[in-house]
């Protein structure tokens, strides 16, 4: 089990590039992200925000259970009337790869999606994003 | 699929040109690109117009995907024969012209989309000569 932030995340990251809908995975940490740097090929995007987290209840042994909150937006490019399929595929794609594997390889206690925005943007550059709920134990001792 | 819209500017003020030249009710004269004076014109010439291109204003979507919002003009030229009434030439050729713009607003797949934002006239100030102006607002997407 996975007991560091970092660890967690790298798992989650690489959890969303062996999903075949998805082409490219980054990590950000500044507030906005900047889609302009990548070209078409590179879409379906899915940029992870840099989580906020938060102690959920302290336990003895220098363990701590964490949340993670991690926010998802998917990038897609859609020149057809309406993107709402290209979005129904993507969303189920992804929700489908984190309810299969909720412990992200065995580097969450669990994770969840705890909600799915609508679609936003404007033909052809669309985007959703997925809020994330992951717990993990921090061992206090090693990070 | 006709949205795609990534036409180049050339290609779009083509059709344009292209199609205004199927006007036939008035029977359209002429149809030059690129030209805002109107020196020269006779009444033999009327009806007829110039199609230019006025700005473009670009905007970063993609690396390789820039949507553009193209402005162009189109002047309309009138001329009111005698027993003929200013107005209506004037009316009937500007609705010729927009029906044509309003039947594909794609312009050929050329454009995603393309609007009309605004219509002036002269007013009669140039009788029995009439213009107008029409303008048209084209979203197409391009590389850079």
């Amino acid at each position: 089990m996975t007991e560091n932030r970092r660890d967690l995340l790298a798992a989650l990251a690489t959890m969303l590039g062996i999903v075949s809908e998805v082409v490219t995975v980054v990590r950000h940490y500044s507030e906005e992200f900047d889609i302009t740097q990548y070209a078409e090929a590179e879409l379906p995007l899915v940029a992870i925000k840099e989580p906020s987290e938060s102690p959920e209840e302290e336990c003895t042994s220098m363990r701590a259970m964490m949340w993670l909150e991690a926010t998802l937006k998917v990038y897609f490019v859609h020149w057809g009337i309406s993107p709402d399929a290209t979005y129904g595929t993507l969303m189920k794609a992804i929700r489908d790869k984190i309810g299969n594997d909720p412990n992200l390889n065995s580097s969450s206690v669990f994770t969840h999606v705890r909600g799915v925005s609508e679609i936003g943007g404007e033909m052809p550059l669309f985007s959703f994003t997925l809020d994330l709920a992951c717990r993990y134990y921090l061992d206090q001792t090693s990070t | 699929m006709a949205y795609y819209g990534k036409g180049t500017k050339e290609e779009i003020m083509n059709y344009i040109g292209t199609t205004l030249n199927t006007i036939l009710v008035p029977k359209i004269k002429f149809v030059e690109y690129q030209k805002i004076y109107d020196s020269g014109m006779s009444k033999n010439r009327c009806p007829g117009c110039n199609v230019n291109d006025v700005r473009i204003d670009k905007t970063k979507i993609l690396k390789d995907i820039v949507k553009n919002t193209f402005q162009v003009g189109i002047v309309g030229y009138v001329y009111a024969g005698s027993g003929e009434i200013l107005s209506t030439v004037l009316n009937a050729f500007m609705e010729a012209v927009k029906d044509k713009i309003v039947l594909d607003p794609t312009c050929g797949n050329e454009a995603y989309d393309s609007r009309t934002i605004l219509i002036e006239t002269d007013a009669g100030s140039r009788h029995p000569q009439g213009m107008f102006v029409q303008m048209l607002e084209i979203i197409y997407f391009s590389d850079e």
